[in-house]
């Protein structure tokens, strides 16, 4: 019976952990009717996409640049090191705009 | 234990007289009147005065000839063998007088890491995760590194750092300078919020979704057995990947001030 117990608690813990998350996801407006795509409800997901792959494609780059210059200089591993930590967090930013854009439109 | 709670009804209790006086008196009508601050108003508020107790508390303890493990902690933020603490930032890049800035962006980054740090505490939430909050330090940025500027040339000298390397480019230049300026504000701000706001967004998903995970085998005995380490062990990762983004973030928000003040007060050759 604890262990029942236990388990409806941590049931109950995660639904209440999620919710917000889930509350989050909801995109305000209603569906058109009459068969049109509400492109409205899907457009982040797009965006989103489409930055995330922007970002990757632009920190392996980056990541490939600083993996060459350390190994053709060891010696400059620690100016390498900050340069390439750096880009990684710029290129990061980039992406997390558009998140911001999402966040701000759709998510509140 | 929701602690940041407990912080805000505690300030509210004790300043909510106060604060609804202030702000009546400077013409805005507080929201809810029993609970003027909110809740990353109250956090900051917390960080800032046990910051200074530390310090306070601390500066006795401080030795020269040998130094404690704390005192190399705390000294770690100044001088690193990365290279990567405030002072060295500011020597590398800022070069000779470098040190009358320190105060400013050391204070400005040490506030962001410990705001970033205090929501991995169960029940706190990073004031960082509110939009106001790095868009107040990213102004403070803002306004130091060209008061700076005009503090060390005139100010007519300092607005020619806008106008470009040569005269004739200067109508295009002016406009681009202006805007890249401005643009640093937005970017400072929105690069700092949004990684704070999903890196504890993402750990909250995968804390539910492993315990989800878990509670739904968990019916069938022996699968709940095997799957419980995932919600113990995964949710790490992300934890992890939480506490490494809030120093790379106060971090970068440190670097890039540093950036900034030394172009505003760099030497025309």
């Amino acid at each position: 019976m604890n262990k029942r117990y236990a388990t409806l608690l941590l049931m109950l813990v995660a639904v209440l952990l999620v919710a917000p998350a889930a509350f989050a996801q909801e995109a305000g407006g209603t569906a058109a009717a009459k068969g049109f795509t509400d492109w409205v409800s899907i457009t982040p997901g797009f965006a989103m996409a489409i930055a995330s792959a922007a970002c990757g494609y632009a920190q392996a780059k980056a990541t490939m640049s600083a993996c060459e210059g350390l190994a053709r200089n060891p010696g400059a591993a620690a100016h390498i090191r900050f340069a390439f930590i750096l880009a990684l967090v710029l290129i990061e930013s980039m992406a997390l705009y558009t998140f911001a854009i999402i966040y701000l439109k759709y998510l509140r | 234990m929701p602690l940041g709670h407990w912080i805000t009804e505690f300030l509210n209790q004790i300043l909510g007289g106060p604060v609804v006086a202030l702000l009546r008196a400077l013409g805005a009508e507080p929201t809810d009147v029993h609970h003027p601050i909110p809740q990353h108003v109250a956090t900051e508020i917390l960080i800032v005065v046990v910051t200074i107790l530390f310090a306070a508390w601390f500066k006795r303890r401080l030795s020269v000839e040998r130094p404690g493990g704390l005192q190399q902690c705390v000294e770690a933020l100044l001088t690193n063998p990365m290279s990567v603490g405030a002072r060295d930032l500011l020597n590398d890049i800022v070069g000779h007088g470098a040190t009358r800035y320190l105060p400013m962006i050391g204070t400005i980054g040490l506030f962001v890491l410990l705001c970033n740090l205090i929501s991995v505490i169960p029940g706190f939430e990073s004031p960082t995760a509110t939009a106001s909050v790095p868009f107040g330090c990213a102004l403070t940025v803002f306004a130091y590194y060209n008061f700076c500027g005009v503090r060390r040339h005139n100010p007519l000298g300092y607005a020619k750092h806008f106008l470009g390397p040569s005269i004739f480019l200067a109508p295009l230049m002016f406009p681009i300078e202006i805007i890249s300026n401005l643009a640093r504000l937005l970017s400072l701000t929105v690069r700092l919020w949004v990684n704070m706001l999903v890196s504890e967004l993402l750990y909250m998903l995968f804390l539910g979704m492993t315990l989800s995970v878990f509670a739904g085998a968990s019916k069938i005995n022996v699968l709940g057995y095997a799957l419980a380490p995932i919600p113990a062990l995964v949710p790490l990762v992300f934890i992890f990947l939480h506490i490494f983004v809030a120093f790379l973030q106060a971090f970068v928000f440190t670097l890039l001030p540093v950036i900034y003040v030394s172009g505003a007060v760099a030497e025309e050759h």
